[in-house]
């Protein structure tokens, strides 16, 4: 790779990203913007693979990547980050060599850790964005609550059987997960997914619709446009698109 | 009155298996979205997000009106 600065395009990177630089709303500028930023992908799973895959190929110039498991074979039905050949090894390693595989000039950062406590603060703190991956309610308060206390946007996305939805939560002004479910449920009313099952292509859609918050947001284009709440239903093959505010009564963001 | 509610995620295990299409639900005039949830069986704090006519309600002592459309959503929590 030829020395360039921070968000220059080298010549290599021009023949790769061609088909952005030729899209006038992307173009030079959006893929020196890309290049620039620090983008930090929480769970490496459903949401996770696709989101790191297309960050990473869009050309998202350092990729955060967090989760503490290995990969086990009843992943492969959807997190398509991973093979055959990488059951039983990390997913952060795993996920690293395929980034890297897929698109060698962009820097990942793995971190094999439970995104939680003073760790989640410290790594965060690098980053300019976060998004989703997680599997649990209690990770998607503890992101809220970072991304609200470094002032990053909170690519949220989440799904249950047929259904996913996804926003890009804590936007300066806009809506934050507490906004929009204000208290943690109780937990026993919380069924994990090994039990209540997803059909493989919705974290697809799910994580791809994060990951182009995320693009929107480094490009500049999520700024000029109010805040969404995305609901894909597959059953009916349909998606509500809801507009979404800051609750003036939040009580992470509010009054 | 009649309103028209979609159940997402958990709920359609919930209450009536609606396979997705909207339920119409008869309620009294001056019904609130407290009185739909209990009239469908649903435990409230299952109830994350509600939705009236396309704007999130967090209030649920909001009166509902004839046509309403409303969808309900549990949390969702998988990745």
């Amino acid at each position: 790779m030829s020395q360039t600065t921070r968000d220059e395009l080298s010549d290599q990177e021009r023949v790769r990203y061609a088909r952005h630089l030729a899209v006038p709303d992307i173009g030079e500028d959006g893929q020196r913007r890309l290049k620039a930023a620090r983008v930090l992908v929480v769970g490496l799973g459903g949401l996770g693979s696709p989101s790191s895959l297309y960050l990473a190929a869009a050309g998202v110039g350092t990729l955060g990547i967090v989760d503490s498991d290995v990969v086990a074979v009843s992943n492969l039905q959807r997190q398509i980050l991973y093979g055959e050949r990488r059951v039983g090894d990390p997913k952060t390693e795993a996920a690293r060599d395929r980034l890297r595989d897929l698109n060698p000039f962009v820097h990942i950062e793995p971190f094999r850790l439970r995104f939680a406590g003073r760790d989640a603060r410290r790594i965060a703190a690098d980053y300019d964005v976060i998004v989703d991956g997680t599997d649990n309610l209690e990770t998607r308060y503890l992101i809220n609550d970072i991304a609200l206390e470094l002032s990053i946007p909170y690519a949220y996305g989440a799904v249950f059987q047929l259904e996913g939805q996804a926003a890009l939560l804590c936007v300066s002004g806009g809506p934050c997960y507490r906004c929009l479910f204000p208290s943690p449920p109780p937990p026993e009313s919380v069924r994990p997914a090994e039990e209540t099952g997803i059909l493989g292509v919705v974290p697809g859609v799910i994580g791809l619709l994060q990951a182009t918050e995320v693009i929107r947001w480094v490009t500049k284009y999520a700024a000029a446009t109010p805040s969404r709440l995305l609901v894909y239903d597959a059953r009916r093959i349909e998606f509500l698109s809801i507009a979404i505010d800051a609750n003036p009564a939040c009580p992470s963001c509010g009054d | 009155m009649n309103i028209e509610v979609r159940l997402y995620a958990g709920l359609r295990a919930e209450s009536v298996r609606s396979s997705g299409d909207a339920l119409s639900v008869p309620l009294a005039e001056g019904a609130t979205l407290s009185d739909l949830l209990s009239h469908l069986g649903i435990q409230p704090d299952l109830v994350h997000l509600a939705i009236v006519n396309g704007r999130i309600h967090h209030d649920r002592a909001v009166r509902l009106a004839d046509g309403d459309r409303v969808a309900l959503f549990p949390p969702v929590g998988g990745g």
